[in-house]
């Protein structure tokens, strides 16, 4: 899926886009934006210089990411805190499973006026559109997959290229077989996740890419290093 | 059923009825309003600022292209999610630096990690040894310190193959005494197959050239040869990723030179293997860690200080505290290589016997035969010429630890001349002697003498000496210095350390000679022996596995000949 966005081309016009991959880098960022080829230009999208050859994945957020020749499985992980207030991790792993990035959020806590209005997109809302979404932005490889342990983590899927799965575990809440409408199930070797059934054309890249890991390691154990990592980011704090 | 009560009641007037009796009356009046549009209030909230943390790990450490994973068998299947071990890495304490702890923290379980690297390794490791694998894997300084016999060693060699493979490492030098060397080497070639490993051996200008190999990331040299190799190794230009002392106790002098050459090399991190890290006193333990970490511990610091000060450096577990996972009887294979004049006594006496064999044609017996073998195990156990012995070296570097933790063990051997030359050599252990010529009347007080006696720790025993209410559950240690024909009679002999109700696992070191008769013996023993288990498992070993007519010429590829033979063909 892809989206519009508006920018200022520097050099290049419209016409010269062919399809193919495309990457954006961030607003700010220093070395300006960089684009080899991308996929479906519009009038909406524009090209930038210098052209570097390689291969990046198109993305509407803005953000660089570039293409790896291993994957990269993220894990995306909101902690409530109690009290309303929220923690989100996220753990870039490579194939084998050892760590590339981790971030974390400060605790965020919904003001009285977003608890009302959002009423139960609340938590779609704060664990895919806000933390899920800061996190992903602010990490600087390009996971191939995402796994969140979150239901309302999902959201993120709508989004972002990359597709976004759900893995539950014993911290959900609820009877998953309730969460589940609107999802489609994936049993991958011994692993079963879910997609939202609006994404299922991605259900054989995910498919692949899970099958392909290196390492049979345990989709659940990341979660408990993200953890782990978050109460020793509380402790040094 | 009902029943009738009586209340008083006071009636107000409201007026209400009076009031909707009137008639209505309608009026209208017109009010203007101040502004076109009524007035809106506009809730507006702001999305949450979302501050994140980042930390980013270096994919840049790459392991030596050396080090690569070559042709290693891939894992069988992996257990059901439920039953997957994990065995996590915690950060040390003294690592502060928020970074280099999310590092290790965010590690993967060993377990995944030697998946994905691709290494195989020969044997399941036991639970605690993952631990004591996690343990040194993070650790700048560490003291490995587990009782012997279960597997420091092997903790080590996988640590630094891990660490190898990670790119955390890059120069390793491993300092052992000099019996142990080709143990090391075989250890690594068992555990590690693919690292290239460098024995620091020869001449002053081969040892030059070797110290400077880039090629092999693993250097082993000896106690003895780092002295010699001082200037070379603390010349400022060296420098190694990890040092790792084997029977680290060697340094526990300060003012030794062995102690002050190894401070002295150049390293970022250190790591100490003993069994024995406190074998006098205290300060043994100031010695070990003035080359973890100088200045770290000093001299007269209380017990309690110092347990508490070291208590995240050290890691130690005894048999008792890990006997769930341990088997009943623990076996460590010595395989050793013959000392020179071994060597050369050997081949000379194995190739003078072969031709008399071959010279004796059909006339040969299996008396012959047995008369070559014996000669040769009796050279693999002792140089006649020299007395030198490679067995013993390892033998003596073991008792010291044994001595030092209290223990004690059984020695055995076929032959009552070698524990005779046993008995001489190892004095300093005060051994008792219990075989066939000790007269009845005495052996009840020698085994008394053993038992109670706590500077007594060896016992050297005859395989065919005892008898059935011999009772030495007390022993954690047995060494087979020679081998018997037969694994069931070993195991006899074993058996008299282990019984049910035995206190704790009993670890049993065989001496083999590798590339002699020895070894050619064990394979043929072992391939019996796994060939009886695979098919009854759950029944004892019958007397009978011992070596047929056929096995036995077989050792000096001779055939059996026509007829029958006058000597049993069984050994045992």
């Amino acid at each position: 899926m892809s989206t519009n966005l508006k920018l200022t081309p520097e050099s290049g016009t419209f016409a010269d886009l062919k399809p193919g991959f495309g990457s954006l880098q961030k607003p700010g960022r220093p070395g300006g934006c960089q684009l080899t080829r991308f996929l479906e230009p519009t009038k909406d999208c524009a090209v930038f210089s210098p052209i570097i050859t390689g291969e990046y994945r198109w993305s509407n957020l803005g953000f660089l990411m570039s293409a790896s020749d291993s994957l990269n499985f993220g894990f995306l992980m909101v902690s409530d805190l109690g009290g309303d207030l929220l923690i989100g991790g996220y753990l870039v792993l490579n194939a084998v499973g050892r760590p590339r990035e981790f971030h974390c959020t400060e605790p965020v806590k919904p003001n009285r006026a977003q608890q009302i209005l959002y009423g139960a997109t609340l938590r779609p809302y704060l664990y895919g559109e806000q933390i899920g979404k800061a996190l992903v932005e602010s990490g600087k490889m390009f996971p191939n997959l995402i796994v969140t342990n979150s239901r309302h983590s999902l959201a993120l899927g709508d989004l972002l290229e990359i597709p976004v799965v759900w893995l539950p575990g014993c911290d959900e809440s609820g009877d998953v077989s309730e969460l589940s409408a609107g999802l489609i199930r994936l049993t991958l070797g011994d692993v079963d996740v879910w997609l939202d059934e609006r994404h299922k054309v991605d259900a054989d890249s995910i498919r692949s890419q899970v099958l392909n890991r290196r390492a049979h390691w345990d989709f659940q154990e990341p979660f408990e290093r993200i953890s782990d990592a978050i109460s020793e980011l509380q402790k040094a704090a | 059923m009902s029943e009738t009560r009586k209340f008083r009641v006071a009636i107000n007037r409201s007026g209400w009825n009076t009031a909707l009796q009137r008639d209505a009356r309608i009026s209208i009046r017109t009010e203007t309003l101040d502004s076109d549009r009524p007035q809106t209030l506009a809730v507006t909230f702001v999305a949450p600022r979302i501050t994140t943390r980042g930390f980013q790990f270096s994919s840049d450490t790459e392991p030596l292209p050396c080090v690569r994973a070559k042709g290693s068998q891939k894992p069988s299947s992996p257990a059901p999610r439920a039953e997957r071990p994990r065995t996590r890495i915690a950060p040390p304490t003294d690592i502060v630096k928020l970074d280099d702890r999310l590092f290790y923290l965010l590690q993967p379980p060993l377990e995944t990690l030697l998946d994905g690297a691709d290494l195989s390794m020969p044997f399941q490791p036991f639970p605690y040894q993952l631990a004591g694998i996690s343990f040194l894997f993070p650790r700048h300084t560490a003291v490995l310190a587990d009782e012997m016999g279960l597997g420091k060693t092997m903790q080590a060699i996988t640590a630094m193959r891990l660490l190898l493979h990670a790119g955390e490492l890059r120069s390793i030098l491993l300092v052992c005494p000099k019996p142990l060397v080709t143990n090391w080497q075989r250890e690594f070639q068992m555990w590690a197959p693919e690292i290239p490993i460098a024995t620091i051996e020869g001449d002053q200008v081969r040892r030059e050239w070797q110290w400077k190999l880039p090629e092999a990331p693993v250097k082993i040299a000896n106690y003895e040869l780092l002295l010699r190799d001082r200037n070379l190794i603390a010349d400022g230009e060296s420098h190694f990723d990890l040092v790792v002392l084997d029977e680290a106790q060697r340094i526990k002098n300060r003012s030794s030179h062995s102690s002050q050459v190894v401070c002295s090399i150049s390293r970022t991190r250190s790591w100490a293997l003993t069994g024995t890290p406190v074998e006098n006193s205290p300060d043994d333990l100031v010695g070990i860690f003035d080359f973890l970490s100088e200045g770290y511990l000093s001299p007269g610091m209380t017990p309690r200080r110092m347990r508490e000060s070291t208590r995240d450096h050290i890691l130690r577990r005894t048999k008792d505290q890990v006997l769930t996972d341990l088997p009943p009887k623990l076996y460590r294979d010595a395989t050793l290589t013959l000392s020179p004049e071994q060597a050369d006594t050997y081949a000379g006496a194995e190739s003078d016997g072969v031709i008399k064999l071959n010279e004796l044609g059909q006339s040969i017996t299996i008396q012959h035969v047995f008369e070559l073998v014996l000669r040769l195990k009796q050279i693999c156990n002792f140089d006649p010429q020299t007395g030198q012995s490679a067995k013993l070296n390892r033998l003596e570097a073991d008792l010291e630890e044994v001595a030092s933790s209290g223990k004690k063990a059984i020695i055995f051997s076929q032959w009552v001349e070698t524990l005779k030359q046993l008995s001489e050599r190892l004095s300093r252990f005060n051994p008792v002697e219990y075989h066939g010529r000790v007269p009845s009347k005495r052996r009840d007080g020698l085994i008394q003498k053993f038992r109670e006696d706590p500077n007594c720790h060896v016992i050297l025993m005859s395989y065919g000496a005892g008898s059935v209410g011999l009772n030495l559950q007390f022993c954690e240690y047995v060494f087979l210095f020679d081998r018997w024909w037969n694994p069931a009679v070993e195991d006899q002999a074993i058996n008299r350390a282990h019984r049910i109700g035995a206190a704790g696992p009993v670890t049993v070191t065989r001496f083999v000679s590798s590339e002699t008769i020895e070894e050619r013996i064990d394979q043929i023993l072992t391939q019996k022996r796994e060939l009886f288990e695979a098919i009854l498992a759950d029944a004892d070993s019958p007397a009978s596995l011992g070596l047929s007519q056929q096995e036995i010429f077989g050792l000096f590829e001779l055939k059996v000949p026509g007829g029958r033979l006058d000597a049993s063909a069984d050994a045992a």
